[in-house]
């Protein structure tokens, strides 16, 4: 996994891409992660038990005091935070992507979806790119969303 | 008198009519004679009379009702001939189901899908292991002709080479892309633990297990973990196979039971650790069957429904196996 920093006045910007695994260390970010901070998972994929811990400790070791923000979570790291309930830590959920299925294709899709319009959880109807098909959702939603209970 | 051998005989205890029929009939063709009992008593009352070398006995919804509990209770605590023993099929939906099986001390359980349809394969290779005592192996659940890719990993720096192959494996396979992800990453937690988590010295004290991850370790000679990847169309599936043996029944129940009981875990290393690949690899499967002959070796063995939808993948029900061979 690779991480970048970027600052602006609003806070910093942290992102990552890859496999979560026990590869990465987060000790050497934490000293350039300064006020309130966003946290784009766009790019990550995979996520193992070793990945987990070491998330785990990097939530713990950010502190309750700023306001943590994870933006574009992808769907593997959404099931974690269903799975796992101290796997957030005290970050808020603004953004995640949502695994759409075509009925017809078959052609999978993953929609970008802001978390403060799932609050009744409802996803919003997409169509198909390929045949117009309306599209499923291609997950449970309950279990999905299951993390804004926690 | 004859001398010709006892055909082996499965007590089969189902609440509802639905769906098991072409697989009795499987088990039927491979020579297995079957009774079917409608309710608890009588399944006892054929018990008292008759040897049964397996009793299949179905849980409608997650948690056994408590006349089936007693059923269960009296199989394994009960004096019969033939010393059944037990296979519960389970309904239910998703992994969250198997919560109630684990607190129940249950370790064989195959989920039943919709419509009370069960993967005829998973139940005859399963019935089979239990009848035969011949539990090691992936193909025992691929159909012939499947396609089999295997590795022999005494190096942790060889891990990262496996789990990738494994997700292109998956891909071609036709898995959906994040059932490939979960894939790879199922053979990630079985490979590491069977480099880091497996191996015990002379005392059967163990070597790795207190290191972290990031240490690289190198079997010996000989004491090689093999993964083996399959699959036949319609099922994709992975072995992890360690030379030590040293998993215990007992603390793989523990662990998945805890697991499931708190959600939430401390980032430290050691014991912990184990339980929570234990758990991951339990959500990234479908069938999840753990071998052991103690002291020699352990396979893990993960399988899933190749398909397009995850969905479907998280909806089916959740199968578990441990197996145990007796050694000596």
């Amino acid at each position: 996994m690779q991480a970048s920093i970027r600052r602006d006045p609003a806070g910093t910007h942290l992102a990552f891409t890859g496999d979560l695994t026990e590869d990465f260390d987060f000790n050497p970010l934490l000293p350039d992660l300064t006020g309130a901070l966003e946290i784009d998972l766009a790019g990550l994929r995979r996520i193992n038990s070793a990945g987990v811990r070491q998330w785990i400790r990097f939530m713990g070791a950010l502190g309750e005091g700023r306001p943590v923000v994870l933006a574009r979570c992808p769907a593997s790291f959404i099931r974690q935070a269903g799975m796992i309930r101290n796997f957030l830590g005290h970050a808020e959920v603004r953004s995640l992507y949502a695994p759409y299925l075509c009925p017809r294709c078959e052609e999978p899709r993953s929609v970008l979806l802001e978390t403060a319009a799932l609050a009744g959880r409802a996803f919003p109807e997409i169509q198909c790119d390929d045949c117009a098909e309306a599209m499923e959702v291609d997950v449970v939603p309950e279990a999905f969303l299951g993390f804004l209970d926690d | 008198m004859s001398d010709a051998p006892q055909r082996p005989r499965i007590l089969f205890l189902s609440g509802s009519d639905g769906g098991y029929e072409p697989a009795l009939h499987l088990l039927r063709s491979l020579g297995v004679e079957i009774a079917a009992a409608r309710g608890p008593e009588e399944a006892l009352a054929w018990l008292r009379i008759h040897r049964a070398d397996l009793a299949v006995v179905e849980i409608p919804d997650g948690a056994p009702s408590p006349a089936v509990s007693a059923v269960l209770e009296a199989i394994r605590g009960g004096d019969w001939s033939g010393n059944p023993r037990l296979l519960a099929l389970t309904r239910g939906r998703g992994v969250e189901q198997l919560r109630g099986l684990f607190e129940q001390g249950l370790t064989n359980f195959l989920g039943v899908g919709e419509g009370g349809a069960i993967d005829p394969v998973e139940l005859t290779a399963t019935a089979r292991k239990i009848l035969s005592g011949d539990i090691f192996g992936l193909g025992q659940y691929m159909s012939p002709g499947a396609r089999t890719l295997s590795f022999d990993v005494r190096s942790s720096r060889d891990k990262g080479e496996v789990v990738a192959a494994a997700e292109e494996f998956a891909v071609e396979a036709g898995c959906h892309r994040q059932i490939a992800e979960g894939f790879a990453t199922a053979v990630d937690e079985a490979l590491s633990n069977a480099l880091y988590n497996a191996p015990v010295g002379d005392e059967g004290q163990p070597l790795y297990a207190g290191l972290p991850r990031t240490v690289p370790v190198e079997l010996a000679p000989g004491s090689a973990a093999r993964i083996e990847l399959a699959a036949d169309g319609r099922r994709l599936g992975m072995s992890s196979l360690d030379r030590f043996g040293s998993l215990a029944p007992a603390v793989v129940l523990d662990y998945l039971s805890r697991c499931f009981a708190r959600r939430a875990f401390e980032p430290t290393e050691g014991s912990g650790g184990a339980g929570l690949g234990l758990y991951q690899l339990l959500h990234l499967v479908q069938h999840f069957i753990v071998n052991v002959a103690p002291g020699e070796r352990t396979e893990v063995i993960g399988l899933i429904e190749i398909g397009p939808s995850f969905k479907r993948f998280t909806m089916k029900p959740r199968s578990f196996n441990l197996f145990v061979k007796e050694v000596g």
